[in-house]
């Protein structure tokens, strides 16, 4: 048991200290990072193509230009709407500030009833200020932000069509520098790592692809059925798909900030209704689409998820905390191949 | 003198990767290919070169595929290294090994030593499983070629291992009838004894 808690925490501290250095170049690494996570899922659909008889490189323009095309027609359509969800919320804080306020003085009447002393909490002071100090915050960022964000979305597509196109190439020519007497174990290594990530990083994608889809087809249900108005509901689906990617404190996550944005909709009851409809949304998962999709393939300890988080935020943020437990995921994967293969073949490394 | 250029072969094909293609062509596992598919093959393979004495790979280490020769020589030798040390084989251009790899990664049975400057093209069980994802008409033609390699290896054994047995039944039945005759001149009294200096 000691052996086994000497381990992990030993590997977690390799792998967090890996990815804290390479996710300090950003703006670098983040695009680069999207296209490669890209170039995998796009992979088995030009694989398809080619099994259907169609030449690499027109199987590659054709799955490009469909998901440039999905993508583009996706931003237009659903963009927008989300656009216009986000814009309301600077303007919609107050009245959230004040339902907040509202609960909480509920909750402290109900406290103050059975304790001897009375607790006191001014929360829309408290949302105020940190509103106030996320604009201060947020504001000087804005004109970086700005600039990482078109060379994201200039890089993304150039470095995933390239992989999909000269990905192979690329191997064989890295397999070409490899000396004979390890040229082997690396073609090895590398395959399983590569069969591995691509199984794992399809894998997540897919399942919160349906999360997210199943949440917003229950919330638009719900609201319809309990004729409720419930707004932002696209955005709450997409926070659900994303925190879906996070093991273990994911869902949570999903289900809270999911809640947390209906405060800022029309019709405040709404936040049971979304509650519940996460709430199937995740059972299901659990049940159905994580054993179907993933079926256990990479596992992630809850410790290691936390101080993972925790890393993750402080280095990137919101963002950072998303992306961390996956890359954590996949970078244990490469050295747990890379163990084994210089394992089996180490005696014959002379 | 007559001129070099009147004698010069103009139609000779200078393409350096068509010898690996017709070399290709005599390795059974590809035989039932088309030539467009045999060029994917030739495309996928990875072409390494060798010093003299270089191993490729040693007796017991995981296997990974197979190579077929495409210049210069190649020894297969049993416990390499050590005094009972002992070739089985020597290959040369155009022959091919190690396709049982193909299959899995179970340790390679002997090891394969460089003999001069070699040129190799490998094709190793990653190329494979890849090639039965994007082409798998391709894919299912090796295997296929590949079992029948396995199953001729597989009658081989057999009958190698029926004639063994048949061998030591035919021996154990002599030592039984030496046995019996041994019994009969106890049980008369005869006592045979050992030459002095004999074996065993």
């Amino acid at each position: 048991m000691v052996r086994f808690w000497l381990q992990t925490g030993a590997v977690t501290a390799v792998v967090a200290t890996i990815l804290y250095y390479v996710l300090q170049v950003k703006v670098i690494s983040l695009p680069i990072l999207i296209g490669i996570i890209l170039s995998n899922i796009l992979e088995s659909f030009c694989i398809r193509l080619e099994g259907r008889g169609y030449e690499r490189g027109k199987a590659v323009m054709i799955v490009f230009a469909s998901f440039m095309a999905i993508a583009a027609g996706f931003l237009v359509l659903i963009g927008e709407a989300l656009a216009g969800q986000l814009g309301s919320f600077a303007d919609r804080v107050p009245l959230a500030a004040s339902r907040v306020d509202n609960l909480v003085r509920s909750l402290q009447n109900l406290a103050s009833s059975g304790l001897p002393f009375q607790v006191t909490v001014d929360v829309r002071g408290e949302i105020a200020n940190a509103f106030a100090g996320m604009q201060a915050s947020v504001l000087p960022e804005i004109p970086s932000i700005a600039v990482s964000l078109v060379i994201g979305i200039l890089t993304v597509p150039i470095v995933t069509f390239f992989l999909l196109r000269d990905g192979r190439a690329l191997k064989k020519t890295v397999l070409e520098a490899v000396p004979n007497r390890y040229f082997e174990m690396v073609t090895m290594i590398m395959w399983k790592v590569s069969r591995s990530i691509s199984a794992y990083i399809r894998g997540v994608a897919l399942e919160a692809s349906l999360v997210g889809t199943v949440d917003l087809i229950l919330i638009s249900l719900a609201g319809l059925v309990t004729g409720i108005e419930i707004e932002n509901i696209i955005l709450i689906a997409a926070v659900a798909a994303m925190t879906n990617i996070i093991p273990f404190a994911g869902p949570a996550i999903g289900t809270i900030l999911g809640v947390g944005i209906t405060l800022f909709g029309a019709d405040p009851s709404a936040m049971l209704v979304v509650a519940i409809c996460l709430v199937i949304g995740q059972l299901l998962d659990n049940v159905v689409f994580a054993p179907l999709v993933l079926g256990g393939a990479v596992s992630v300890h809850p410790i290691t998820v936390i101080v993972l988080l925790v890393l993750g935020g402080k280095i990137m943020g919101v963002l950072g905390m998303l992306v961390i437990v996956p890359l954590f995921a996949v970078t244990t994967v490469i050295l747990h191949e890379l163990y084994l293969g210089v394992r089996r073949h180490a005696m014959y490394l002379q | 003198m007559s001129n070099p250029i009147l004698w010069k072969n103009w139609f000779r094909h200078t393409d350096p990767e068509e010898g690996v293609y017709r070399l290709l062509r005599r390795v059974p596992i590809f035989a039932d290919l088309a030539e467009a598919e045999l060029r994917q093959i030739r495309d996928v393979m990875h072409h390494r070169t060798y010093n003299d004495s270089e191993p490729v790979f040693y007796e017991g280490e995981p296997g990974t595929g197979m190579y077929v020769i495409i210049k210069g020589n190649v020894r297969i030798v049993l416990h390499h290294g050590q005094p009972d040390e002992v070739e089985i084989v020597r290959l040369e251009p155009g022959d091919f090994f190690g396709e049982f790899s193909l299959l899995d990664e179970s340790p390679r049975s002997a090891t394969c030593i460089a003999s001069g400057n070699t040129e190799l093209g490998g094709f190793f069980r990653p190329d494979l499983m890849d090639i039965v994802d994007r082409q798998p008409k391709t894919g299912i033609k090796i295997v296929l070629r590949l079992a029948d390699v396995v199953a001729e290896r597989l009658r081989q054994t057999n009958a190698d291992l029926r004639l063994t047995k048949e061998q030591l039944r035919s021996q154990a039945q002599k030592l039984e009838e030496a046995q019996a005759e041994l019994d009969g001149f106890r049980s008369r009294g005869i006592v045979i004894e050992r030459k002095p200096g004999s074996a065993g």
